[in-house]
């Protein structure tokens, strides 16, 4: 028995030395047969010579077992137990939702469009691409706003990136970029006569109007503090800075006050 | 109740009709989303997600012969865009795909489980081995018992692609599984992992 196991094993040898020096292994070919041998579908001489190739080949049999338990194993994955638990997560979810009864019975029109403008619009936000698409869309919008002829923002870049470039002593561009995008907002506004727009037209303007003062401020202690910097008094710089400083939260309070007096006022006009 | 009937009475706001629809999908959902991101927490979060999404649609699908095929479709949607967020942030620990594999099992004989568990532990962890259109294609062909039409159709790739891809994807899951059963583990679970 020893010398036959010796035998075969001298002949396997041949055969893999034989192969290694003309065709080479057939593993290659054996394998892409396999699915067919298991879903007994190969004709009668490829079966075989799979199954003798088999017999001999143990890399190419363990493949062949995996493939044959796959065929009764895969089906028998296709559902999974959550557990109890899980479906009440389901149920306690949707139930927070608007009914769907409501939503069959009552919502149409303008509310029915909103609700599918909300499930819409909470869908895709939670989609990774959705974001950039968003991004890419006001990165168009912006440069359209800033870019094309007759644009409400059309200039304003320019100008501020030659405010920038001239430094803090040429802060008067800048004033002219303010007053392009008031002209801007009034353009805007012509275009559009809507009530919602006037409204914020005329609230921008006020907040505008309400911090003028303290823009000015602002640029003179800017300036100042660019003066003194550059004579290297570095103390006087730094009390520049400070009044410049406070002066931007002057203009931050008078900013959002402009805010609260507005609603303050609508409050008072709706309650009488 | 039959699926048309089931599905209307959801579309009506029958909250019984709903729980029921929940339990009858709810193996079948966490199984797929299982099969695409290989974690237990995330497959219970995304599968909770995707139910909401489908209370949300229930009134696009109005034909309920293509309900398994739209639901289908909206679970891959929602696996393919976890995967893409996963991308920025990975999961948290290595995918332990025995955890939910066991909960599958129904078998009483403990020794017959312990093989069907450390089985379908191998088939999920080579799963995430394979190119993303061949573990699709043995989600839904070999795994969920569509025809090849209906991969297809989910897949939105060409007919001839997914005969091509079927056999070639089920032999490259049965190489990984044989190279993971070669490994320092053998890729079978631990006694207690198996049989909890």
């Amino acid at each position: 028995m020893r010398r036959f196991d010796d035998k075969d094993d001298r002949n396997e040898d041949l055969v893999r030395s034989i192969l290694d020096r003309t065709s080479g292994p057939a593993c290659s070919r054996a394998l892409e047969h396999l699915p067919g041998l298991v879903d007994n579908n190969l004709d009668s001489g490829d079966r075989v010579l799979v199954q003798a190739h088999l017999e001999n080949c143990p890399g190419c049999r363990s493949v062949a077992v995996v493939l044959g338990w796959m065929g009764t194993e895969l089906p028998a994955m296709a559902e999974i137990d959550p557990g109890e638990e899980f479906t009440a997560a389901v149920l306690a979810r949707t139930a927070r939702l608007p009914s769907r009864a409501a939503a069959a019975g009552h919502l149409t029109g303008a509310a029915g469009l909103v609700d599918r403008l909300g499930n819409w619009w909470e869908e895709r936000i939670q989609r990774p691409l959705f974001a950039w698409q968003v991004a890419y869309a006001l990165t168009v919008l912006l440069t359209v706003l800033t870019i094309a002829p007759g644009a409400p923002l059309h200039g304003v870049p320019r100008q501020i990136l030659a405010g920038v470039e001239a430094g803090p002593a040429r802060l008067s561009v800048l004033g002219g970029a303010f007053t392009t995008v008031d002209q801007g907002v009034a353009q805007g506004a012509g275009f559009l006569k809507d009530s919602v727009w006037g409204g914020i037209r005329s609230d921008v303007g006020r907040r505008v109007q309400s911090t003028e003062l303290a823009r000015d401020h602002l640029g003179r202690d800017v300036q100042g503090a660019w003066r003194e910097i550059r004579h290297k008094r570095t103390g006087p710089a730094l009390m520049r800075l400070s009044a410049a400083g406070s002066d931007f939260q002057e203009i931050w309070r008078l900013w959002w006050r402009s805010n609260s007096i507005n609603q303050s006022s609508t409050a008072e006009r709706s309650s009488s | 109740m039959d699926q048309t009937e089931l599905l209307n009475r959801c579309r009506k706001g029958d909250e019984l009709a709903w729980e029921m629809l929940v339990r009858r999908q709810q193996g079948r959902v966490c199984a797929m989303v299982f099969g695409y991101l290989g974690d237990r927490e995330e497959t219970l979060d995304v599968a909770q997600d995707i139910f909401v999404r489908l209370y949300r649609k229930l009134d696009q699908c109005t034909d309920a012969d293509k309900f398994p095929s739209w639901l289908i479709s909206i679970v891959r949607n929602a696996c393919l865009d976890h995967l893409r967020r996963r991308k920025a942030r990975p999961p948290r620990q290595d995918i332990p795909a025995a955890e939910m594999t066991s909960l599958a099992s129904s078998s009483p004989n403990p020794e017959e489980q312990w093989y069907r568990t450390a089985r379908r532990r191998l088939v999920h962890r080579a799963l995430q081995d394979l190119s993303e259109i061949n573990r699709e294609v043995i989600l839904l062909k070999d795994i969920q018992g569509l025809s090849l039409e209906q991969v297809s159709d989910v897949l939105q790739v060409p007919l001839g692609t997914v005969k091509s891809r079927a056999s070639r994807a089920r032999l490259e899951l049965a190489q990984a599984i044989t190279a993971l059963e070669k490994g320092p583990d053998g890729g079978f679970p631990s006694a207690t992992e198996a049989v909890s």
